[in-house]
């Protein structure tokens, strides 16, 4: 191996890489058969379920269908619709829903996504709320999955699995298995107590979490990250429910992705600016101590190697391009040497090949507890090959827009 | 409202770092393994190529009349191509401070000193119209022309069978080099890099395809095309 700057970054941001993997599946391992001992409730109290819109016409409907097809009593469930000053159909799309008794329509000016929810909190008397965003699906078991983590008094608010609906393009399949993967994280977390995000779909709260620490906050466009953090800071507790699953409609564009993208890692560093006083803090065992400060550490080396990558990779190119001009292209001649002495067998290939191989285990598991039947072996293949460099770009992206301090929209 | 967090996970945290660790030394002792084999492969390829040159010098020594056609220089040529090759490869993955390296490119380079000697002479001795090009590179830092000197002369070497080209690595400390250096070369002064020898006329900088033909072509030199 030749020790430079370039290999040493490799080299570090493969073995956190490794490290995280092997401690989340030990983490996970200890404490998989608290999993399987769920029992689901005899009494089920009142629940209430916020849905923010805002220009959401085409899929409003759905939406609160699938709340409606919930396998809860009816007479304990309330839905709350909230139009955030719509400018399409939205409101017409959900007032053909006030047929159903459980149904409450609202409409105020546009003042972005958590001005909608706290205006929904305002209007109910439940003791359990949740949300659910408007291009989000939730399955029929999903609530009464989620309310039987309520038995331990503990548990201030409990987060589904969150799955990708109708995955069509190259664009939603890799998504598809990052949601895959987010569902193993999440679960993992929760065994260090330090889940920091309370995802829109479909996260339920006890209301006197609200009567605690506040209502929503801006949080930077990122107000499920704020109202996560905001309860790790005060020591509460978030479970999650793996078997509970929401599906929601992922960007299927580029540009969609990005600017989503953008608006979550720009949202995770700045609320995480803002509770920095959590970093490094021992009062808050792992998340403080361990988690925030890797995850921290885990983005910034992980834009060294890929950007180190990326510019071996076009110094490479330019180097053998120059070489092919220098004998002008004529690689009829150039001999493919398929000799086995030639194949690469370097270290880091070895390391990379593990991480690949706990990524697989790790997702695997994801689609196991959330009872995902369809298969994922090719879209993991495409996810390999692409989440990286779209990560690089999304989060390059991210240090462009904090730089500039642009603001985002709903 | 209950405020519990569980506490820190100290030796899952250690038991983590205790197996990361073995993970991550087994991925350089896996590699270390491939190395060493690759080490080997070369050794072995070095000894078997020995025994043919110095069979080769045997013949060229003690036998005037020694029969060319059973003579097979096009694959002893072959064989020391594919060493040199083997050894580029360790090289670029190595570094070539590495120790193994230096020491068998130390080696490779007198190898092809004595096939360079055996060559010229049974070339003479058989009138095989063999045409000797002595290339000298450095790395990179050095001369930043030569990894394109080098594509340029291997796509000479399949275009022209006959010709023979000699690598050897200028910053190499190995006495045995002033045998083939070219001679005059006092003060190098910058740029002089990559240097090529064709009939003992060495020639400074890059030089392109059409370039070398010309130079070929001025000596009278006509290797023959590939069929």
């Amino acid at each position: 191996m030749i020790i430079n700057a370039g290999n040493i970054i490799m080299y570090l941001a493969s073995f956190i890489s490794l490290y995280v993997i092997i401690l989340l599946l030990i983490i996970f391992w200890g404490n998989k058969n608290n999993i399987t001992k769920l029992k689901l409730l005899k009494n089920y109290p009142k629940v209430c379920i916020i849905m923010p819109c805002f220009n959401e016409e085409k899929t409003v409907a759905n939406s609160i269908h699938s709340l409606l097809n919930l396998d809860y009593p009816q007479n304990k469930l309330e839905i709350i619709i909230v139009d955030d000053g719509s400018t399409d159909r939205t409101y017409e799309q959900a007032e053909k829903l006030l047929k159903y008794s459980q149904v409450k329509l609202f409409r105020k000016a546009n003042g972005g996504k958590w001005t909608a929810l706290n205006y929904g909190l305002e209007k109910t008397k439940a003791k359990f709320v949740g949300c659910l965003d408007s291009d989000s699906f939730v399955d029929p078991q999903a609530l009464k999955l989620i309310m039987a983590h309520f038995v331990n008094n503990e548990i201030m608010v409990v987060t589904p699995s969150i799955k990708v609906y109708r995955p069509q393009n190259i664009l939603e399949r890799v998504q598809r298995v990052e949601y895959i993967s987010g569902i193993f994280l999440r679960k993992s977390l929760t065994f260090l107590d330090s889940l920091t995000v309370t995802p829109g779909p479909f996260s339920i709260y006890r209301k006197k979490v609200f009567e605690k620490l506040g209502p929503f906050r801006s949080g930077h466009h990122a107000e499920d990250m704020e109202m996560g953090m905001r309860i790790q800071s005060k020591n509460y507790r978030i479970a999650n429910a793996p078997e509970a699953c929401v599906y929601t409609v992922s960007p299927s564009s580029f540009m969609a992705l990005y600017r989503q993208r953008q608006r979550w890692y720009s949202g995770f560093v700045k609320n995480a600016w803002d509770y920095r006083y959590i970093f490094m803090n021992k009062k808050y065992e792992d998340l403080g101590l361990f988690v925030l400060p890797i995850a921290a550490l885990t983005v910034l080396v992980f834009i060294i190697a890929a950007l180190h990558s990326l510019f071996s990779l076009i110094q490479a190119t330019v180097n053998q391009f120059v070489i092919w001009q220098a004998i002008d292209f004529n690689l009829t001649k150039a001999t493919l040497n398929l000799d086995w002495f030639f194949i690469n067998t370097s270290a880091l290939l070895f390391i990379g090949s593990s991480i690949l191989i706990f990524g697989a285990i790790m997702i695997l598991y994801g689609q196991k507890m959330s009872n995902e039947k369809q298969g994922i072996a090719k879209d993991f293949l495409l996810y390999t090959f692409i989440y990286g460099p779209f990560l690089l770009i999304w989060w390059l992206g991210v240090i462009q827009r904090i730089i500039s301090n642009k603001q985002y929209k709903w | 409202m209950s405020k519990k967090r569980s506490s820190f996970h100290t030796q899952k945290y250690v038991i983590t770092l205790l197996i990361s660790i073995t993970l991550f030394t087994s991925g350089f002792l896996i590699s270390d393994y491939f190395n060493n084999w690759r080490f080997s492969e070369i050794d072995r390829a070095k000894q078997d190529f020995q025994v043919q040159v110095f069979s080769l010098e045997t013949q060229l020594s003690y036998f005037k009349d020694i029969l060319c056609a059973d003579i097979n220089e096009d694959i002893l040529t072959h064989e020391l191509h594919l060493i040199g090759e083997k050894l580029q490869f360790m090289e670029n993955d190595l570094g070539k401070n590495h120790s193994e390296v230096r020491h068998l490119k130390q080696y490779y380079t007198l190898l092809q000193i004595r096939h360079y000697q055996s060559s010229q002479r049974l070339s003479e001795r058989c009138n095989l119209n063999l045409v000797h090009i002595l290339y000298f590179y450095a790395d990179r830092r050095a001369c930043p022309d030569c990894q394109k000197q080098g594509e340029v002369l291997s796509y000479l070497r399949q275009k022209y069978p006959l010709l023979r080209i000699y690598s050897f690595d200028y910053q190499l400390n190995l006495p045995s080099l002033a045998i083939v250096r070219p001679r005059g070369l006092v003060a190098p002064q910058d740029n002089y890099l990559p240097i090529i020898v064709i009939e003992d006329q060495p020639f400074y900088g890059f030089k392109t395809i059409e370039e070398i033909e010309k130079i070929l072509s001025d000596k009278n030199i006509k290797p023959a095309v590939e069929s």
